[in-house]
């Protein structure tokens, strides 16, 4: 295919980033080269979402360090970036909001980047007024890339857990942009998406990414390792080692932060059931 | 306190050696798990019972044994025993001939930059400089007779011959083998390893073999005779975050085209692209030889210490 042929893809990721590790990375470089090699896809560019205060996840550090640590982590690399969008917003934002939001802001740069092809920014200018309405899934822009949310199988198999996601957010993430899920397990991942009525309807947006190399590198592990003083080189980048030593971050006191503090998304939607989302499993405790 | 010098073999960038088996580790990953769950350098550091039994390393510990449970005969805990005070990568000679390996001089290079920011292991190229494949005891001596040399001049002790361990003080350091979980099923492999050498290794030196993915040093230890007769000399490290980074997948997905970053220093992939290491040329090499250790132990075995 023509480099002008191919589809141009925007991977951004959102989750606590309490720190960033390198197996988040990792999944950016291996969804990248996973869209790429299929011949259809080129991906210009990743996009680091860390979640607001304002999610209420136990443990959960200021979000200013995790920006920063994000940034430090990202230096090195010439296509991923850290937005501090979400992480600014006082209240806790859904994912389909925060794709949304992306989602116009790469319409926006698009449009303006457009000077030549004017038949192309008629074009633009005349689905312009539909940005208004996310809900209305109207056919994919050929002309505009396309954002699609880069995660883990753990947050694909969150999309079962009950009241922590909208169904129409659900159905927008999948419908209406896509997502890139990184997975050891591919049997798992399809065999959830073949139980889920939104999920099958939209499989041709869901790419399921394998992972051979087993990585487990969770933040969960990391804040662990770190109250226990030990040490966390080369599972995170170097300069996010030092940042962390150097701010004191991740003590057993931090760790306690929103501790009987119900989730965000759960205050949210209803208070029936508490979640407490670990990086790999979730349990799940009735009230 | 002992003080231990860890030895790590290496075959190819930045990678823990197993003689036999396909498979590597990361060079950093073992270092991390080492640091983290065996030990602390420069410092000492107890390490209480419930923390053992969770995720801290099995460590046999010579004095009391109450905390033996009879199916796992070697989980004791370990208190503040021991000082790492250094860490070797030796990286092994081309004459060795595994499949795949690139040129010894690419290796320690790479190997130096990755080790660049540490502190506290550096990369050792004599085995490297060897005109043939050194054993693993032979190299071993080697690097235990130089580090005692340096102790005792820098610490202006003699404590007698440098080949008989039972003239060294107990604060002069040891040096022990660091390696991965598969590295204990290569013992098995007929024509490998020479008894003698295994007695040597496990008796008189130690090994500190980290855990990796379904594997079992446990059983390993307990199936061999020479293994758990020295069970005390040996460190089994369970390492809980599973990272299964290996060698042989790097070299892949570099013959591919496809991204190693995150999983190797920027340092040594930048050094791979330059030099066009790990091509599908590349892991050919070796192909049809035969791996030198089961060569020249039938020709010519290395003698024992007791000469």
């Amino acid at each position: 295919m023509e480099p002008q042929d191919l589809t141009k893809v925007v991977l951004l990721a959102c989750g606590s980033f309490n720190p960033i590790t390198n197996m988040h990375l990792r999944m950016f470089e291996l969804a990248r080269d996973y869209l790429e090699d299929t011949g259809q896809y080129i991906v210009v560019r990743g996009i680091i979402s860390a979640v607001g205060d304002g999610y209420k996840k136990k443990g959960l550090i200021e979000a200013c360090h995790r920006v920063d640590m994000a940034r430090l982590a990202t230096d090195t690399s010439d296509w991923i970036k850290v937005d501090a969008w979400e992480s600014q917003q006082p209240e806790w934002v859904e994912t389909a909001k925060v794709m949304w939001h992306h989602y116009k802001e790469l319409m926006t740069a698009e449009q303006n980047n457009d000077y030549v092809d004017t038949a192309k920014k008629r074009r633009i200018e005349a689905t312009k007024h539909s940005f208004e309405d996310p809900s209305s899934y109207h056919t994919r822009r050929d002309n505009g890339p396309q954002l699609k949310l880069l995660c883990g199988a753990d947050v694909l198999e969150s999309f079962g857990v009950p009241n922590l996601w909208k169904h129409e957010d659900i159905a927008e993430i999948v419908g209406r942009y896509g997502l890139v899920c990184i997975t050891r397990n591919g049997c798992d991942a399809h065999k959830f998406i073949h139980q889920s009525e939104v999920l099958w309807k939209h499989r041709k947006n869901i790419h399921v990414v394998r992972e051979w190399v087993t990585n487990e590198i969770s933040a969960t592990h990391v804040r662990r390792a770190l109250c226990r003083g030990q040490t966390v080189r080369y599972l995170l980048p170097d300069p996010v080692v030092s940042y962390i030593r150097e701010h004191g971050l991740y003590s057993a006191e931090s760790e306690q932060k929103n501790a009987d503090v119900v989730l965000a998304p759960l205050q949210r939607h209803t208070g029936l059931l508490y979640l407490r989302l670990c990086s790999r499993s979730i349990y799940l405790l009735l009230v | 306190m002992e003080k231990i010098c860890c030895m790590f073999l290496d075959d190819a960038p930045c990678f823990l050696v197993d003689n036999m088996t396909e498979r590597r580790r990361l060079l950093l990953d073992l270092r991390r798990v080492l640091l983290s769950h065996c030990f602390c350098p420069f410092t000492s550091r107890a390490i209480d019972r419930c923390s053992v039994t969770q995720y801290n390393p099995i460590c046999p510990m010579s004095e009391s044994g109450e905390d033996q449970e009879s199916h796992q005969p070697m989980i004791y805990p370990i208190s503040g025993q021991f000082q790492v005070v250094g860490g070797i990568v030796s990286p092994v000679s081309d004459g060795y001939g595994k499949q795949g390996l690139v040129l010894a001089k690419h290796r320690i290079a790479m190997a130096r930059l990755a080790l660049q920011s540490s502190d506290w292991v550096s990369v050792d190229d004599w085995e490297s400089q060897q005109p043939d494949w050194t054993e693993t005891v032979v190299t071993m001596r080697y690097h235990y007779g130089r580090i005692l040399k340096q102790y005792q001049e820098g610490t202006g002790k003699d404590s007698g011959p440098t080949t008989n361990p039972h003239h060294l003080t107990s604060s002069s350091p040891r040096l022990k083998l660091l390696c991965g979980a598969d590295f204990l099923d290569t013992f098995k492999v007929p024509g490998l390893w020479l008894d003698d050498h295994v007695e040597e290794v496990a008796g008189r030196f130690g090994l500190v073999c980290v855990s990796r993915g379904g594997l079992e040093p446990e059983l390993a230890v307990h199936e061999s005779e020479t293994l758990s007769r020295h069970w005390r000399n040996i460190f089994l490290v369970r390492e809980w975050v599973r990272n299964e980074t290996s060698a042989t997948e790097v070299r892949r997905a570099l013959r591919r085209g496809l991204s190693v970053k995150y999983l190797l220093p920027d340092s040594v992939i930048k050094y791979i692209h330059q030099h066009n290491l790990y091509t599908g040329d590349s892991e050919l090499k070796n192909k049809d030889v035969l791996l030198r250790p089961l060569t020249k132990q039938t020709e010519m075995p290395v003698k024992t210490l007791d000469d």
